[in-house]
């Protein structure tokens, strides 16, 4: 069923319209507008819950980027995390259903990626009602962009 | 005797959507003390419509839930749309139905292999039980994404699309895209088989109650996206009628309110709409019903898992029929203009009867919106059957027995907290 997805990468930006929660969504906007190899999909998705497994079928090369709550990290700063890492923050979920839950899941139906890497773009735990990103987000969201399309080129 | 008191505090209800809590007692062998509370904030959605256009009503009720938001989109534009000179296009109306089958199918899935199934199998959650029945969790991933990539073909995207509109859809999917989804949703129908077949395997326990059930009814065909009101009592009802019959009122400790039927608790929900339809569904769902020898009408709540996994097949078969020989329309919608009014719709969500009412003035702004969601109006039902469901389960059971046996009785009306905690009355004191 996903034959012609095998061998191929995928980079998911997840999110939604709100604040620094759309940040998955503006790496993932900049990376359409770049040069990238034409063997990596781009994809945006909101709060996917379960559904992120079967998104993920066939590709031997997985990137998640989502926004992360915390305050141990100042905002717009971004850590690669692994699934156990994850679980530790608060990944924006909604109905129970978060990214670590999901990536748990998977794993334990043996249905994730050969290779997953996972970006957490850190916001604040008690965010600041605004529709835009904040300046420290989009100052995240553009230094992701570039390691991203720095690491997909060489 | 000896005193015996047990008192199950669950601060926040799992495997449900949503923020809820259940406080109950039990002394001495009597309930003395049930409560579902909801404490997820209200969200004021009715509110933000005043003043809107009224085709932003579609997108702005989309938001309501991330996993009915197809059923607010129909039920709205099936209140607006009684405003309208004309019919939407025979050809959206039909894809209106697709898209729902979309979410029946999604939210079905969802509920039944991730929320429900690890109560029957003796799991704490999906992802323990993932490792002992990976297959059935797979298939259940399978069919949830089918819903998914149904509710994509004309919304654009699963999660709050954006779609749909007055007088039809934005966009007509193309034919090779529907060809292609439809081939895969026809070779999902022996997995959806294979699942109500299972449902109807596992060790569900026996508890016949009274209740009253009520669910739209179409004269033509199982219904889903529209419909009359039909009540196991007898009664039939327009949309506009149902605020003589069905009242809310708010309680103290929730920010949902609270639906009666004539002053009754009553049931809307997949169970509601099996018991008072099963005569439309077509002859194979009739042949599956013998083989797992469900008679219906029935009084069994926990029978609501097999009424989710036949719509599950309902869906697919639907879906299946009226994609068959697809073609692009000319237009996928009609330019309705609407007139001052108000304008009543309804629709059946995957948890049940959803009613909008829009009241439109002359500049097409909205003036007022009610929205009455599926979960408010079961939360009474849910109360009586828990006071119900325990003590004939028996009171001497143990603290976690009970708290089990509350959670399975909660879960089988898949509540949507989130949905429910539409309206607060704000009382204005004056200094």
């Amino acid at each position: 069923m996903n034959a012609h997805r095998a061998g191929r990468h995928l980079i998911i930006g997840i999110g939604s319209p709100f604040g620094d929660d759309q940040a998955g969504w503006r790496v993932i906007e900049h990376l359409q507008r770049m040069d990238l190899p034409p063997e990596v999909q781009l994809l945006s998705l909101d709060r996917p819950g379960p559904a992120l497994i079967e998104q993920m079928q066939g590709y031997s090369s997985v990137i998640l980027i989502d926004a992360v709550r915390t305050d141990q990290y100042p905002p717009g700063a971004c850590l690669e995390l692994t699934p156990e890492q994850l679980s530790g923050l608060d990944s924006l979920s909604t109905h129970g259903f978060g990214l670590a839950v999901v990536l748990r899941l998977a794993s334990t139906l043996a249905q994730l990626p050969t290779r997953l890497r996972l970006f957490g773009l850190c916001m604040p735990t008690v965010p600041t009602p605004h529709a835009a990103l904040s300046p420290e987000m989009r100052a995240g969201v553009l230094q992701l962009t570039q390691q991203l399309s720095a690491t997909l080129n060489t | 005797m000896t005193s015996r008191r047990i008192r199950i505090d669950v601060p926040a209800l799992t495997r449900v959507e949503g923020e809820g809590s259940l406080r109950l007692e039990v002394r001495d062998g009597k309930l003395v003390e049930l409560g579902l509370s909801i404490f997820e904030p209200p969200r004021y959605f009715e509110k933000f419509l005043e003043g809107r256009e009224a085709r932003e009503v579609v997108d702005i009720v989309a938001r309501i839930c991330g996993i009915c938001p197809v059923a607010y989109q129909i039920s709205a534009l099936n209140a607006l749309e009684s405003l309208a000179n004309e019919s939407a296009p025979d050809w959206a109306l039909t894809m209106r139905r697709v898209f729902y089958c979309g979410e029946w199918l999604q939210s079905h899935a969802l509920h039944i292999h991730l929320l429900a199934l690890p109560d029957f199998l003796g799991f704490d959650n999906a992802i323990a039980m993932a490792g002992q029945h990976p297959d059935e969790v797979k298939r259940g991933l399978k069919l949830q994404g089918l819903g998914n990539a149904l509710i994509r073909l004309f919304g654009g995207r699963s999660v709050h699309p954006v779609g749909a509109r007055l007088g039809g859809f934005h966009h007509a999917p193309a034919a090779d895209d529907v060809s292609a989804l439809t081939h895969k949703l026809k070779a999902a129908q022996a997995d959806a088989a294979d699942l109500t077949r299972f449902c109807a395997s596992l060790p569900l326990p026996n508890d016949p109650q009274d209740f009253i059930g009520v669910a739209l009814h179409h004269p033509d065909r199982y219904a889903m996206e529209c419909g009359n009101i039909r009540t196991s009592t007898g009664l039939m009802l327009s949309a506009a009628q149902f605020e003589q019959h069905f009242h809310e009122t708010q309680k103290s400790d929730s920010t949902a309110l609270w639906s009666d039927f004539d002053g009754q608790p009553y049931l809307t929900g997949p169970l509601a709409r099996l018991n008072l339809n099963h005569a439309q569904l077509p002859d194979f769902l009739h042949t599956r019903l013998g083989e797992i020898g469900l008679a219906l009408p029935s009084s069994n709540m926990f029978h609501s898992l097999i009424a989710r996994a036949v719509e599950i097949e309902l869906a697919l078969h639907e879906a299946i029929t009226l994609l068959e020989g697809y073609t692009c329309p000319a237009a996928p919608y009609a330019p309705l203009s609407l007139q001052a009014g108000t304008g009543y719709g309804m629709s059946e969500a995957p948890r049940g009867l959803l009613w909008h009412r829009y009241e439109i003035g002359e500049d097409q702004l909205i003036k007022a919106a009610r929205i009455v969601p599926p979960t408010s109006q079961n939360q009474a039902r849910i109360e009586a059957d828990l006071h119900r469901s325990l003590t004939a389960f028996g009171l001497d059971h143990d603290e976690d027995a009970l708290r089990l046996r509350a959670e399975q009785v909660i879960r089988n009306y898949d509540p949507c907290i989130s949905c429910a905690t539409h309206f607060l009355t704000l009382k204005r004191v004056e200094r």
